[in-house]
């Protein structure tokens, strides 16, 4: 089986590294060949630079030992494609907003301004995004929706999901830039994939949620590529999206692995500004690949699912048992080799006889290799189990730096700290510390006069090392754990909330029983609404949720939804009266309601545009009939001749089901001002009675029948936000006279033309 | 160094027979019923069956064959001891501490001679007067002789440690 993994962004990148490491430890099951692709726009990323190398490596010790086709299980047995056109891919060429929109085409920038504030788009050539998508999710997703770079993560992957059994893993965080941003849309990608209809993979998507933090001494150094106080609110957010994708049935997934901890590790803060991002592994990448693991392991499963695991404590069963006896049979190999083998073979010299040992002699005799090649082999190994233990926290800092010298004690200071993280992030006692490690307690039973034992020409070609990994493995007995208490205390989820953590409606968060140390599946519909309504950390100065915090080009719609139907401060209630108002209301001499139709198959919108608009939407119907058809519907206060575009600076909002208008995030300050005085004139004028007079039996019905599957919920929410301005004040009211007839659009959703119709006309 | 055929191999066995076999003749085979064992009669079948020579005789054969005997058993042992020694040495897996294979097999050779000699002076304590230091001044050098014979013997008949003395068969 073939199991495509793909890492998004420096988290994916991070995951995927591990799960490569793991995988040559034999950790996969045997017979699945590892497709390895790091997507992010920053190739140079030290996880993406440190994967590209291990996969390099592994791959030139298998050539030198005539292994390049070996498909085996344990060690450097299985297969890790290395080719440079799939392990490393940009989501898009483009590096800027401005470039990728294609905002230098009529129209775009005015159809940009619904979406995005001016600052956020950029100028003619910038390059904002060259390194990532920091903390700006709705943008990225806008370079992953890149046709070009789409196209060809597609090629790339696709021949290998074809043919055969194949499952496909996506890996990534939700609490940055790029994995945010990516995650989702990559696997909407593969499952809307032509191509992929006959034969589609089974997709999980492996998801962090904030795992680790900079410590409280300099968060305020206007520094940080993405607010780091931010991260569990946008853990939070991707909950809010995923819940929101799972009420309308368009979860692009299998399988969602959730993974997180309830305490992140904290790091430097100087380790979370844009050129330092050379974070060590942490734990929770490992059961990352224990996920993918997992997901390769099962069986298909009829639902969708969401797998969640509670906290690693001892005694260690399950797969986790599994994690950790490879990870300790590694090091026990790793000492052997290098404090044992290694020095005797350097005895031995060009005869190969060594007295007392003659393994060697019969190693080489067997394998056929001159004893520099045995040698050269060995120490081949050796780098590549340092890599991988070194990574995994099992060596100590100086793995890091061997062979270099006069590195700044800056330098050296960091790497120290790194390894010293990567251990905190273990649970005590899982893996063993190579500066205290005896590997005679490790392998107590195992005869070293039969080290290399059992090498075998057709099965392990020129590796002896794999043999030798064998003898260890065999012999393996795992230093104890301290038995703990959990009979008799409630465990932890893996996950950054906890059943002890209240949701912000004061219920416990009653997620599910895990009773052992494998994933457990539940539901979607079971899982993400309660993480959604969790309690997520939010600094004390932060406002309403932005637009920047969902993967979606729509993301300003969820935000003025929640927004709106939360706890809505005056002035988005009166900006959103007013909306309505120039929606339904004659004004300033006007005939008709004045909205302008932005075609999506306009030859001079970018095709990124195009794609990030249908492709992101998270409205199941939105691109045929929610809306209209093909076009993105907004109002805009254009002085000109009827039908002309509007200019950038004159639209106003958007037409979306949910609250039926959705303000331009680019709205200027004096346009704000001129929207709150005509919302009080509206309400002076009794407008939401009005409006609660003509929808409040049927807008629920329009919604459904425009197949809005959240209908039921968004339905009430927008006839309460009308009747939340009492009864009608004393004066003037507007009556049905004083509004349109008809939306000037023909095929529009039934709830735009149910808007301007009267109560029991259809 | 050259390999021994295969076809040949199993003389390798044979090895650790000879010392032992050698103890046999002393010990064993003079014992028939009318004393007509090997040596010495077949040197010298002119000793008769009673008197001085022959009682002389059959002290020597019995002190003789005990003596290599009990040599051979301490050469084994040693050879046996090297085994476990360097199995030991082995699960240290320091390379300091398992190296050497080669001196500990010389050094306990040694061990085993001293064994052999130690056995023949308590031999030469308990022995009738009868036999003279000429005597003892002969069989004290074969005991020395059969255990380091049968030490050695050992070491190269067994397979295994014949693997280990030289680094590897093919």
């Amino acid at each position: 089986m073939k199991l495509v993994c793909i890492g998004v962004g420096g988290t994916g990148a991070a995951c995927l590294e591990a799960t490569l490491h793991l995988a040559a430890l034999g950790f996969f099951p045997e017979g699945c060949e590892l497709v390895p692709v790091a997507l992010d726009p920053d190739r140079q990323h030290p996880r993406i630079a440190g994967l590209t190398k291990f996969l390099a490596d592994y791959q030139a010790l298998r050539a030198e030992g005539s292994a390049g086709d070996l498909d085996a299980g344990g060690l450097f047995g299985p297969r890790l494609l290395r080719d440079p056109e799939v392990n490393a891919l940009r989501p898009a060429a483009h590096e800027g907003l401005f470039s990728l929109l294609g905002l230098a085409n009529p129209g775009s920038p005015a159809l940009a301004r619904l979406f995005f504030e001016p600052r956020e788009i950029g100028e003619p050539d910038s390059h904002e995004f060259a390194n990532g998508y920091y903390g700006r999710a709705n943008a990225g997703v806008c370079f992953f929706s890149d046709p070009v770079g789409t196209a060809a993560l597609l090629d790339a992957v696709r021949r290998h999901l074809l043919g055969g059994p194949a499952r496909l893993v996506i890996f990534g965080s939700v609490f940055g830039g790029t994995g945010a941003a990516g995650l989702l849309h990559v696997a909407r990608s593969f499952r809307r994939d032509p191509e992929l209809a006959a034969q589609p993979p089974g997709i999980a998507v492996v998801q962090l949620e904030s795992y680790f933090r900079p410590d409280a001494s300099g968060t305020g150094d206007g520094e940080f590529v993405n607010l780091p106080e931010t991260f569990e609110r946008r853990t939070g957010a991707a909950y809010q999206f995923l819940s929101h994708l799972t009420g309308n049935g368009s979860l692009p997934f299998d399988a969602l692995y959730p993974l997180g901890v309830r305490e992140p590790i904290v790091f430097p803060p100087e380790w979370f500004r844009k050129d330092q991002q050379d974070n060590p592994h942490l734990f929770l990448e490992y059961l990352a690949a224990l996920a993918a693991r997992d997901f390769a392991l099962r069986g298909a499963a009829p639902q969708q699912e969401v797998r969640c695991r509670r906290i690693a404590l001892p005694p260690f069963g399950g797969p986790l048992a599994d994690l950790r006896r490879h990870l300790v049979a590694a090091a026990a190999t790793y000492a052997v080799l290098q404090r044992y083998v290694l020095p005797l073979l350097g005895e031995a010299g060009a005869s190969g006889r060594l007295p007392g040992h003659p393994w060697i002699y019969d190693l080489l005799v067997r394998s056929g290799l001159p004893p520099a090649g045995l040698v050269a082999h060995l120490q081949h190994g050796v780098r590549l189990l340092r890599e991988v233990l070194g990574h995994s926290g099992v060596l100590e800092a100086s793995w890091r730096t061997e062979g270099r010298v006069d590195l700044p004690p800056a330098r050296l200071a960091r790497v120290r700290e790194m390894s010293a993280k990567t251990r905190d992030s273990f649970p005590a006692g899982f893996v063993p510390k190579m500066e205290h490690l005896d590997p005679c307690a490790l392998v107590p039973e195992a005869d070293p006069g039969r080290l290399f034992g059992d090498y075998d020409r057709t099965r392990d070609a020129l590796l002896p090392i794999r043999a030798l990994a064998r003898w260890a493995l065999a012999a393996l007995r795992l230093p104890p754990t301290a038995e703990d208490k959990r009979q008799d205390e409630l465990v932890d989820y893996q996950l950054v909330q906890q059943e002890d953590q209240l949701d912000r409606e004061g219920r416990a968060l009653s997620l599910m029983t895990i009773s052992d140390d494998a994933f457990t599946p539940a539901p979607p519909r079971d899982v993400l609404p309660r993480l959604e309504r969790a309690s997520w950390k939010s600094p004390p100065q932060a406002g309403a949720r932005t637009p920047s915090e969902y993967p979606s080009v729509w993301a300003p719609s969820v935000v003025h939804r929640e927004a709106l139907f939360g706890n809505p401060s005056e002035e988005i209630r009166l900006l959103h009266l007013a909306l309505l108002f120039v929606a339904l209301a004659p004004m300033q001499g006007r005939r008709s309601v004045p909205v302008h139709a932005f075609r999506l198959d306009d030859a001079d919108l970018a095709p990124a545009f195009r794609i990030a608009l249908l492709a992101t939407c998270p409205l199941a119907a939105y691109g045929s009939s929610v809306v209209s058809d093909g076009s993105v519907l907004a109002l805009h206060d254009h002085q000109g001749r009827s039908g002309d575009p509007p200019e950038p600076g004159e639209v106003l909002a958007y037409f979306y089901p949910d609250t039926v208008l959705v303000p331009a995030p680019g709205l200027a300050p004096e346009r704000r001002r001129w929207l709150a005085e005509l919302g009080r004139f509206a309400r002076d004028r009794a407008f939401p009675q009005l409006l609660v007079r003509r929808l409040a039996n049927r807008w629920t019905a329009l919604l459904t029948r425009s197949q809005m599957q959240t209908a039921g919920m968004v339905g009430p929410q927008f006839i309460r936000f009308l009747q939340s301005f009492g009864p009608a004040p004393a004066g003037d009211p507007m009556t049905p006279a004083d509004l349109y007839t008809e939306f000037p659009l023909p095929g529009v959703a039934p709830w735009l033309a149910g808007l301007y119709q009267e109560g029991g006309r259809r | 160094m050259h390999e021994t055929p295969s076809s040949l191999a199993w003389l390798w066995w044979l090895l650790p027979l000879l010392p032992a076999a050698a103890a046999l003749v002393l010990l064993v085979l003079p014992l028939g019923e009318r004393e007509q064992g090997l040596l010495p009669e077949l040197l010298v079948p002119w000793v008769g069956e009673a008197g001085p020579v022959a009682q002389l005789t059959r002290a020597v054969r019995w002190f003789g064959g005990i003596g290599v005997a009990g040599a051979c058993l301490a050469g084994a042992g040693a050879a046996a001891s090297v085994a476990l020694a360097w199995r030991s040495r082995l699960r240290t897996l320091d390379p300091a501490r398992a190296s050497g294979f080669r001196a500990l097999v010389h050094r306990r050779l040694g061990l085993g001679v001293a064994a052999a000699l130690v056995l023949g002076a308590a031999l030469l304590v308990s022995s009738p007067a009868r036999l003279l230091p000429a005597v003892w001044a002969g069989l004290l050098p074969s005991f020395a002789l059969a255990a380091a014979g049968q030490s050695a013997a050992t070491v190269f008949g067994v397979r295994a440690l014949r693997r280990l003395y030289r680094g590897g068969l093919s």
